[in-house]
C-alpha cells in the first residue's frame, strides 16, 4: 500500500514573494487590497503589516487565500505570473474593442426647462439651434471612419424629437451606407417621451431604435425637476412609455434619473416609481458640475458626502427589494462591480481609464462642433472650449482625432501614473474623467484629494465592500456585475 | 457494475495477445470470417472459418478452429460488434459497440498519486497498452460517436500519445474523443504544440483541478508543484485553441475549498470549455483512504449550490456527474447529467421506488457497494 | 480652496506634536525612520483638509499642519494630525510594497505584452 504524506508536507517553505497590490483603509480595523487584475480582498490591519513583513503563517487560511488570489506567490509559482498577465491582457484588449458611441445633437430646442439642464433652449428658431443635413452628412462621414466594428448612434438634444426629420434622415442614410460597411450599429434616441407620436414609434420599430427616457421619480418630484408648459411632464412620460412599449416591446425603453437636492430624501420613493412603471433597474446618477446646473447653483445643492448617503440608503432599499424576491438592479453599481468581479470593462465613458473621452464617445454638436464627450459640449455652452476638438465643416478625421486637446487630456489624466491614483486600491475600477476634473480643478487630472469624483468612487467602493460582507449581497452584486 | 476483465473458463489456441471483433452472424461471407471471432449464443452447430470462437460454458464439441474460449457468465453482455482482447485465456473488453462510454486505458503509470485515485498508478512497463490501443482504433467502426482515452497519465507516453491521437483522427474522423490527463505534461510547450498540431476536430481533454490553493491541490494529488504545472498546462492548451474540461471530484478534501476553486476558475480560467463536478468513486485509493475522503453529499449541499451558482454567473459551463439527484440542491440539480460511464453506474435499494431514476446520475457502483449517503431521499 | 483659519493656541497632546509658532500644529519626524517622499504623499492625500508645510531640520522632518476648511477646531486638528501620522506610515508601507514588487511587476507586464492569443 502506498504511503500518503500529510497536507503539512505540501505547505511551501522558504520566503514568499509579494505580488503587486495596493491597499485602502476601510476603517480602523480593516484594509481593502486589490491586485494588478483588480481582484479584491479584505484583511485586518495587523495582517497587512505581517504580510508585508514576510511573516505570514504558511498554514493559515489567509496565506492560502492570498496565494490563490495572486497577492503573493512562492518563487516557484510560475502559473501565478502567467495568469496575472493573462488577466491584464484581457483588460487591455477589452479597452480596444468597446462599442463606440456617436452622439448627434440634433437640436438644442426643448419643450422642457429642466432645472439642471445644461444646454436646452426654449426657442422656435430652427435655423439657429437645429442640426442641418449638411452637418449631419459630414458627421456620418466621420462616423464611418471610426475603427470600431460596433457603433452606437445616439440622438440627443434638447429634445431630439423636435427635429425628428433629421433623425429620420440620419438613420436612413447610415443604414443605406452601412450596406457596404457592415458595421454593427445600434440607434438610440434620448427623449423625455413627451412628444412621442405613432409615426415616430413606427419608424423606431422599423429601424430597431431604442429609447432612452428620463424619469426623476414620483410625479411631484419629476414635475418639479422638469418644468414644461402644462406641468405635465410626468403624465406625458407615463403615457409615452406605455405607447412605446405597445409598439417596441417591454425592454426597448430605458430610463435615466438625475439626483437633485429634492431627490435626496426620497430614494426609496424614486425606486418604487421605477418599479411601479415596470423597470427592472435604475441608474442612480449624481448631478454633473456643468452647464446650468452649475450656474443655477443647484449642483451646490448637495456635496459628494450627502450624495453618498443618499446612494447608500437607496442601494440598501434596492438590496432589500431583491431579498424579498423582486429582481431589481442598481446600474451604477453594476458598472463598477463589473470591474471588481471581472477583467471586463463595460465601457461606460465616465468610468474608463484611459479616459473614454474621444475614444469611446464622440459628440457632433448641432452646429458641427466636435467634442470629446457630452460633458465637453456642455462645458462649451459655459464658454469653455477646451475639449472642442474641431468642426465637421473645417476639419478632417485625422485632425480631429489627433487634436492636442484630446491627446493631452487622455495622457494627462491616465490614472496609472497619477499621484494618489497610482497607489489607490480603487484604481482598477475607477476612471479618468478628464473633463470633470478640468471643469472642477482646471486641469484634466485634478487634485484627487479634493475631487468629488474621487470621493464618490472611494465612497461607493466602501459601501460595496461593506455590503458584500453579507453573502446574499455578495451573490447579488456578482449577478449584477456579470449581467451588465 | 460490468465486468471488463476476467478469465476464460477454458481456452485453446495461441497464447499471444490478440484483439477480436465479435459477431454472431453465421451467414457472414467467408472472406470476412478469418478476422472475426464468432460469438456463440446458444448450444448449436458452429459455422466454419472464423478466426476464433467465443463460446458459452455449456457449448459441447470441439470448435472448428484452434482459437476458442469458454466465456464466464459475467461477460454475457458481450454483443455484436464488441471488441475484446484475449491473452492466454485473459479476457478484456475494450469496446462495446452499443455503449457511449467506451474508455481505453493507455497506461497505468502516473506522476500524480491522488489520495482518492480510482485507478491507483503502477510503476510498470506497459507500453503494450498503447500499442493495443492503436490496434483497437483500427478496428473501431468509423461510425463510432465517441471514444475515451484514460490512464494513469497518458501524457507520460509522450510521442506515442501524439501518434495514437493522430491515428485516431485519421481512422475515426467523425468520432468525438475524450482524453483524461492531469495536464502537467502540457506545460511543456513542445508537447502541447505537438498535441495541437494534430488538429483533431473533436478532441477534449479532461483535467482535474482540486483546489485554488496550490498546497491543497498538491496534497490531494500527492505531488509538489503539480498545481503549477497543471494550470500552466491548461493555459498552454487553451492558448493553442484546444478544448479543455476541468474536472473536480467532490470529496472531503475538495469540498472546503470548492467555493474558492470555483472563484479561481471563474476569474482565471473562464475560457475553459466545461467544468465537470463528479461524485466520488469509492474504489482504489478512495476505498483505502475512505475516512479521509468520504463526506456525505447531504453535508455539502449548500457549498455545492454556491459553487454552481458562481460558475453559472460567470457563464462557465458546468455539469455534475455521477451524483445522486436527491442530494443536490435546486440549482445544482439543473446541471446534473445522467452519467459519465454506464458500466460503473448503479442504484441502491432506496432508489427502487424513486420516480426520478431516469434523470438521476446515480453513483459509481463501488459507492453502492462500500459507502453511500444515508440521506438518500427517493422522489415519490 | 477656501481660506486658512487661524486657530487659537491649543495644548498639543502626545509626542512629536506641538503648536507651531504661527497658526498650525507641528509634527516632528525622525528622518532616519520616515521618508521625505512618504511625507509628501501623505500631505497630498490629506490636501482636502490640511495644508502641510514640510522642512528638513538636521535629522528631523518638520511638518506644520494648517487646516484648510473653516470652522476647524483644535480637536479636529488633533484628529487630523493622527490621520497624518497614520497616512505617513501607510505611505511607507506603500513604498515598501512598490519597491519589493517592482521586478515582478515588470515581469508580469512583459508577459502581458509579449504574448498574444489567449484572452477571455
Ligand atoms: S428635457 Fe433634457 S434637454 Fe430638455 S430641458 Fe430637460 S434636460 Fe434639458
Ligand atoms: S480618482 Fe480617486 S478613487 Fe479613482 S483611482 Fe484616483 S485616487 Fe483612486
Ligand atoms: S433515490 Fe432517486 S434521486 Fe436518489 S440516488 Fe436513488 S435514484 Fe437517484
Amino acid at each position: 500500500m502506498t504511503r500518503f504524506l500529510p497536507a503539512e508536507d505540501y505547505l511551501p517553505s522558504g520566503r514568499y514573494e509579494l505580488l503587486p497590490f495596493r491597499f485602502e483603509r476601510l476603517d480602523d480595523e480593516r484594509v481593502l487590497l486589490s491586485n494588478m487584475a483588480g481582484e479584491a480582498l479584505t484583511v485586518s490591519s495587523a495582517d497587512l503589516t505581517t504580510l508585508v513583513n514576510g511573516d505570514l503563517d504558511r498554514s493559515g487560511a489567509l496565506f492560502s487565500r492570498l496565494r490563490a488570489n495572486h497577492f503573493l506567490r512562492q518563487p516557484e509559482d510560475r502559473a501565478a505570473l502567467e495568469l496575472l498577465a493573462l488577466k491584464l491582457r484581457t483588460r487591455y484588449a477589452r479597452l480596444r474593442d468597446f462599442t463606440s458611441l456617436h452622439l448627434f445633437v440634433v437640436t438644442l430646442r426643448c419643450d422642457h426647462a429642466c432645472r439642471y439642464c445644461q444646454v436646452s433652449r426654449q426657442s422656435a428658431d430652427r435655423a439657429s439651434f437645429d442640426m442641418s443635413r449638411e452637418t449631419a452628412d459630414r458627421a456620418i462621414d466621420l462616423l464611418f471612419r471610426s475603427p470600431n466594428q460596433a457603433l452606437k448612434v445616439e440622438f440627443q438634444g434638447g429634445e431630439p424629437l423636435l427635429n425628428f426629420d433629421l433623425i429620420r434622415y440620419v438613420v436612413l442614410s447610415i443604414t443605406e451606407r452601412n450596406r457596404q460597411h457592415k458595421r454593427d450599429i445600434q440607434f438610440v434616441i434620448t427623449t423625455t417621451l413627451s412628444l412621442i407620436s405613432d409615426d415616430t414609434l413606427a419608424f423606431c420599430r422599423e429601424h430597431r431604435i431604442f429609447l432612452s427616457a428620463s424619469l426623476d421619480g414620483p410625479e411631484d418630484l419629476h414635475n418639479a425637476n422638469r418644468p414644461r408648459p402644462g406641468a405635465d411632464s410626468h403624465a406625458r412620460f407615463v403615457a409615452g412609455l406605455e405607447k412605446a412599449r405597445d409598439v417596441l416591446g417591454p425592454e426597448a425603453v430605458s430610463a435615466l434619473m438625475t439626483t437633485t437636492a429634492a431627490s435626496l430624501q426620497r430614494g426609496p420613493g424614486i425606486v418604487d416609481e421605477y418599479l411601479r412603471l415596470g423597470f427592472h433597474g435604475i441608474f442612480l446618477r449624481h448631478l454633473s458640475p456643468y452647464g446650468f446646473a452649475l450656474k443655477t447653483q443647484s449642483y451646490q445643492g448637495y456635496d459628494t458626502a450627502r450624495w453618498l448617503e443618499f446612494y447608500e440608503e437607496t442601494l440598501t432599499y434596492i438590496i432589500d427589494l431583491n431579498r424579498s424576491g423582486v429582481r431589481f438592479t442598481e446600474q451604477h453599481a453594476a458598472i463598477i462591480l463589473r470591474k471588481m468581479f471581472s477583467c471586463h470593462d463595460p465601457g461606460y465613458v465616465d468610468l474608463m481609464n484611459p479616459s473614454g473621452a474621444g475614444i469611446a464617445a464622440i459628440v457632433f454638436n448641432y452646429d458641427g462642433g466636435v467634442f470629446a464627450s457630452d460633458e465637453s459640449r456642455m462645458l462649451m455652452e459655459m464658454g469653455d472650449d477646451t475639449f472642442r476638438l474641431g468642426s465637421v465643416h473645417e476639419h478632417g478625421y485625422d485632425e480631429i482625432f489627433s487634436a492636442p486637446a484630446l491627446l493631452s487630456a487622455l495622457e494627462d489624466s491616465f490614472t496609472l501614473s497619477a499621484p494618489m491614483c497610482a497607489d489607490c486600491a480603487c484604481e482598477p475600477w475607477c476612471g479618468a474623467d478628464p473633463v470633470y476634473h478640468h471643469a472642477r480643478h482646471g486641469d484634466p487630472l485634478g487634485r484627487k484629494a479634493e475631487s468629488g469624483f474621487c470621493q464618490r468612487m472611494k465612497g461607493m467602493t466602501r459601501i460595496f465592500v461593506k455590503a458584500m460582507e453579507d453573502p446574499f449581497v455578495a451573490a447579488l452584486f456578482r449577478r449584477w456585475a456579470l449581467s451588465c | 457494475m460490468l465486468t471488463l476483465n476476467g478469465k476464460a473458463l477454458a481456452w485453446g489456441g495461441s497464447a499471444e495477445r490478440t484483439l477480436w471483433k465479435l459477431t454472431s452472424n453465421p451467414a457472414l461471407p467467408v472472406v470476412l470470417r478469418e478476422k472475426m471471432a464468432f460469438l456463440q449464443r446458444g448450444n448449436g452447430p458452429l459455422p466454419q472459418g472464423f478466426g476464433a470462437y467465443i463460446l458459452p460454458p455449456e457449448q459441447q464439441g470441439i470448435p472448428p478452429c484452434a482459437h476458442w474460449l469458454h466465456l464466464p457468465p459475467d461477460f454475457a453482455y458481450l454483443a455484436e460488434g464488441d471488441i475484446i482482447s484475449v491473452n492466454a485465456g485473459r479476457i478484456r473488453t475494450l469496446w462495446r459497440q452499443n455503449s457511449p462510454h467506451n474508455a481505453v486505458l493507455l497506461t497505468e503509470r502516473c506522476d500524480n498519486n491522488c489520495v482518492m485515485c480510482s485507478q491507483p498508478p503502477k510503476n510498470i512497463e506497459d507500453h503494450w497498452l498503447v500499442a493495443e490501443a492503436m490496434d483497437l482504433v483500427r478496428m473501431i467502426p468509423p461510425s463510432a460517436p465517441v471514444l475515451g482515452f484514460t490512464g494513469g497519465e497518458p501524457a507520460l507516453l509522450g510521442q506515442r500519445l501524439i501518434d495514437l491521437l493522430a491515428l485516431t483522427r485519421a481512422r475515426l474522423p467523425t468520432t468525438a474523443v475524450h482524453l483524461l490527463s492531469n495536464g502537467r505534461g502540457f506545460a511543456d510547450p513542445a508537447f502541447s504544440d505537438a498535441y495541437a498540431a494534430i488538429q483533431h476536430p473533436d478532441l477534449m481533454v479532461g483535467i482535474p483541478l482540486y483546489a485554488a490553493d496550490p498546497a491543497q491541490h498538491d496534497y490531494i494529488v500527492q505531488a509538489r508543484g503539480a498545481f503549477d504545472q497543471t494550470v500552466r498546462g491548461i493555459l498552454a492548451l487553451k492558448e493553442r485553441g484546444q478544448r479543455v474540461e476541468v474536472r473536480v471530484v467532490l470529496h472531503r478534501q475538495t469540498i472546503e475549498g470548492l467555493p474558492a476553486l470555483a472563484q479561481f476558475i471563474a476569474r482565471n480560467l473562464q475560457f475553459i470549455d466545461q467544468v465537470a463536478l463528479m461524485g466520488l468513486e469509492v474504489t482504489g485509493f478512495a476505498r483505502a483512504n475512505l475516512d479521509q475522503v468520504w463526506i456525505d453529499p447531504a453535508d455539502y449541499r449548500p457549498t455545492l449550490e454556491n459553487a454552481v451558482a458562481l460558475l453559472r454567473d460567470y457563464q462557465v459551463p458546468v455539469r455534475i456527474y455521477n451524483h445522486p439527484l436527491c442530494l443536490l440542491g435546486e440549482m445544482a440539480a439543473q446541471y446534473s447529467v445522467k452519467s459519465i460511464s454506464d458500466w460503473k453506474n448503479e442504484y441502491v435499494a432506496e432508489c427502487a421506488a424513486c420516480t426520478r431514476r431516469q434523470d438521476c446520475g446515480g453513483f459509481f457502483s463501488s459507492g453502492a457497494r462500500y459507502r453511500y449517503s444515508p440521506s438518500l431521499r427517493p422522489f415519490l | 480652496m477656501s481660506h486658512m483659519v487661524r486657530i487659537h493656541r491649543i495644548t498639543a497632546a502626545g509626542k512629536g506634536a506641538e503648536m507651531a509658532e504661527g497658526n498650525g500644529l507641528s509634527v516632528t519626524l525622525d528622518a532616519q525612520v520616515y521618508d521625505l517622499w512618504a511625507v509628501h504623499q501623505a500631505a497630498y492625500r490629506l490636501s482636502d483638509r490640511l495644508a502641510i508645510q514640510v522642512a528638513i531640520e538636521g535629522s528631523t522632518i518638520q511638518c506644520t499642519l494648517y487646516p484648510v476648511t473653516e470652522g476647524t477646531n483644535s480637536d479636529s486638528l488633533l484628529v487630523a494630525r493622527a490621520d497624518f501620522l497614520r497616512e505617513v506610515t501607510d505611505q511607507m508601507l506603500r513604498a515598501r510594497i512598490r519597491e519589493v514588487t517592482e521586478p515582478v511587476r515588470n515581469l508580469i507586464l512583459a508577459y502581458t505584452f509579449s504574448r498574444s492569443g489567449l484572452q477571455k
